[in-house]
């Protein structure tokens, strides 16, 4: 008896605990999303501590149709998407390769590709700068062949451990059904790993959707900004405006709000899944 | 509908294992044949190198006179039942039935036609619109069978196909199985490791142990003449007792004697004992747990092939009554009339039918006679 209150007790603190953590973690986000309704005066000073603006307006969000935010996220969007469809493929081929063919040096290779997302990105900004030079491909969409470099480990890691997890007898079975091995993969393994695949794709869309310092190293160009770089030049000489930049931070943030709120039960299943047997 | 030709096929592994030797094999058109032994006797081995699914190390195989080692498992036209049904979840059970048809570009209709004559061979029409999830073990294992069907292919391999199902339905999907046999006259390649199974369905049984086969031959033909020890003792349940014993000429007569006990052999065995050279040696004798009795009448009629024995155990199935004694120090079984009166501790004159003796050579473990 006296252990079930104790862990009833012990419950009701864990849960006391991680509401105060809960509120500590989403409160930048609150801050951001109130600070966007608010008018300029209001923003610094006694103001700020209140919840609800006593004269609210939507003036940043308008702004936001002058300045370059919005085509920022255009331009997010559209190295987000290709970079996530171009790793995707090559991660579905590359997995199904490192999960189901045998060939020599396979666990090597799998240790190089994880060893490449452990550079800091600091690091090979500057030489990636250079081959850009090189090449007359800064300002430009190029970008998204260093993002997949950066995405392609993790999106490849994430599918091996699901291509593995496909029971083999399925496989021998397209084969004797007839299927090539690129139809078995295309029918069988892709269908079934769908999972593994949503997830490596959302977090590739997601990390490139954030990325902000090889897009404001490689593209300067204000045509070529993607959404947080466009953010930061949010800013006269003098003063930076808060207003318009919490109201961009709100507005960059809804797609990967709405991409995590519709996928969230096949990116846990996708991140855990592979952990136990079945 | 194929012949096969199984020419000194072998399976090495890298490692130096060898999970299959030797084997050779003639498997006519129609036959429904078994693979049966142990775990880890090569059987599976051997049927996913038949299907493809594994290279032959060394050796010939052939299907209809054509060598197919290295042709893909697509093109041998074969069709392969697994253990675990390997049904894609993804798919209908429609699907699954058709995706062999639709990679070979069949056309719709036609497609169709099959599918449906299949499903209802195997009565599962109703089930074809559902995923393979919604469906119970053996509607799962009727699917892979009919989609093994769908095809038409000219030989049918099982991979025990009915080791995941329930005692009741495992009976059931057996005598369907042997239906089908008939139905499709087809060539039936079948692994298991059940010998109830493999007695009961197969034309042709091939026992294997260790990668190497020990005998192929009918069900009856195993059963009462097995050509080693492993074989007796492997085919038949509760499986052949085995005594250890030596061979003495008493008077004219052939004895084996165990213990402080003996029985007096046949002419025909004692001849084939005689011959071999087995006089004062000792050999091992095997009688199945049938053919000792402990009916009066049996015992008084036989005092040759009387022994004592003493009760341990006693199980009633019903239909027979199974007796658990020991006898000079040796556990054996018999199988006896359920009127028997038997009881644990009790001590009890058995007959064996002599007859049916099987002597083996105690080195080799060949058989001596049957």
């Amino acid at each position: 008896m006296k252990k079930l209150m104790t862990n009833k007790n012990l419950t009701k603190a864990f849960s006391i605990f991680i509401i105060f953590y809960l509120i500590v973690i989403v409160f930048p986000f609150i801050w951001v999303l109130v600070t966007s309704f608010k008018p300029e005066s209001e923003i610094w000073g006694k103001s700020a501590l209140k919840l609800i603006s006593e004269n609210p307006t939507l003036d940043h969000y308008r702004a936001l149709a002058q300045n370059n935010v919005l085509r920022g996220i255009k331009n997010s969007f559209i190295v987000a998407s290709l970079t996530t469809i171009y790793v995707t493929v090559i991660s579905i081929f590359a997995g199904y390769a490192l999960a189901r063919l045998q060939f020599r040096g396979k666990n090597f290779v799998l240790t190089l590709v994880l060893a490449v997302s452990m550079f800091p990105q600091m690091i090979v900004v500057g030489p990636i700068y250079n081959m850009f030079n090189e090449l007359g491909w800064t300002n430009s969409y190029n970008i998204i062949f260093p993002y997949s470099m950066i995405s392609l480990p993790v999106a490849i890691y994430i599918l091996v451990t699901h291509f593995k997890k496909i029971p083999f007898t399925l496989e021998e079975s397209a084969k004797i059904d007839g299927a090539t091995p690129m139809q078995t993969l295309l029918k069988i393994v892709t269908p079934l790993a769908l999972p593994g695949i949503f997830t490596s794709a959302i977090i590739t869309f997601i990390g490139v959707w954030n990325e902000y310092v090889l897009s404001l190293t490689l593209n300067t160009d204000l045509s070529f900004h993607t959404a947080p770089v466009a953010i930061s030049f949010l800013r006269g000489q003098f003063e930076i405006f808060w207003g318009q930049v919490t109201a961009a931070a709100v507005v960059v943030t809804i797609p990967t709000l709405i991409i995590v709120l519709l996928f969230q039960r096949q990116i846990i299943s996708g991140l855990t899944s592979g952990a136990l047997k079945e | 509908m194929a012949n096969l030709s199984l020419q000194s096929i072998g399976k090495n592994y890298p490692n130096g294992f060898s999970a299959v030797q030797d084997f050779n094999l003639e498997i006519l058109d129609k036959e429904f044949i078994i693979f049966v032994g142990p775990s880890g006797c090569g059987k599976s081995t051997t049927l996913r190198m038949i299907a493809g699914l594994e290279d032959i190390s060394c050796g010939e195989l052939y299907i209809d006179e054509k060598l197919v080692n290295n042709i893909e498992p697509k093109d041998r036209d074969i069709a392969m039942v697994f253990q675990n049904y390997a049904l894609y979840p993804h798919m209908s059970v429609f699907d699954n039935m058709a995706f062999s048809l639709k990679l070979r570009k069949t056309p719709k209709a036609e497609i169709k036609k099959q599918v449906d004559d299949v499903a209802k061979i195997l009565s599962i029409e109703s089930l074809l619109d559902r995923k393979p999830k919604e469906l119970s073990g053996g509607q799962r294992q009727r699917v892979a069978i009919g989609r093994a069907i769908v095809r038409n292919p000219k030989v049918f391999l099982f991979d025990e196909p009915l080791s995941n199902l329930d005692a009741k339905l495992r009976v059931q999907m057996r005598i369907e199985l042997a239906k089908l046999h008939h139905r499709l006259q087809t060539t039936f390649i079948y692994v298991t490791h059940d010998q109830t199974e493999a007695m009961t369905l197969g034309t042709r049984i091939v026992v294997m142990k260790d990668g190497i086969i020990q005998q192929v031959d009918t069900p009856l033909n195993l059963y009462s003449k097995p050509i080693n020890k492993f074989v007796a003792g492997f085919i038949g349940s509760p499986q052949m007792n085995f005594i250890v014993t030596k061979v003495e000429k008493v008077q004219e007569s052939i004895c084996l004697v165990f213990g402080s006990q003996s029985v007096v052999l046949p002419d025909g065995k004692a001849k084939a004992l005689i011959n071999g050279g087995y006089i004062n040696k000792e050999v091992v004798m095997g009688i199945r747990p049938e053919d000792i009795h402990d009916t009066q009448l049996f015992v008084e009629a036989s005092d040759r092939s009387t022994i004592q024995a003493k009760v341990n155990v006693t199980e009633l199935l019903g239909a027979e009554i199974f007796l658990y004694l020991s006898v000079e120090n040796n556990e054996i079984t018999a199988k006896v009339d359920p009127r028997s009166t038997a009881q644990p501790g009790d001590a009890i004159e058995l007959a064996l039918d002599l007859n049916k003796l099987h002597i083996f050579d105690k080195e080799t473990e060949l058989v001596i006679t049957n």
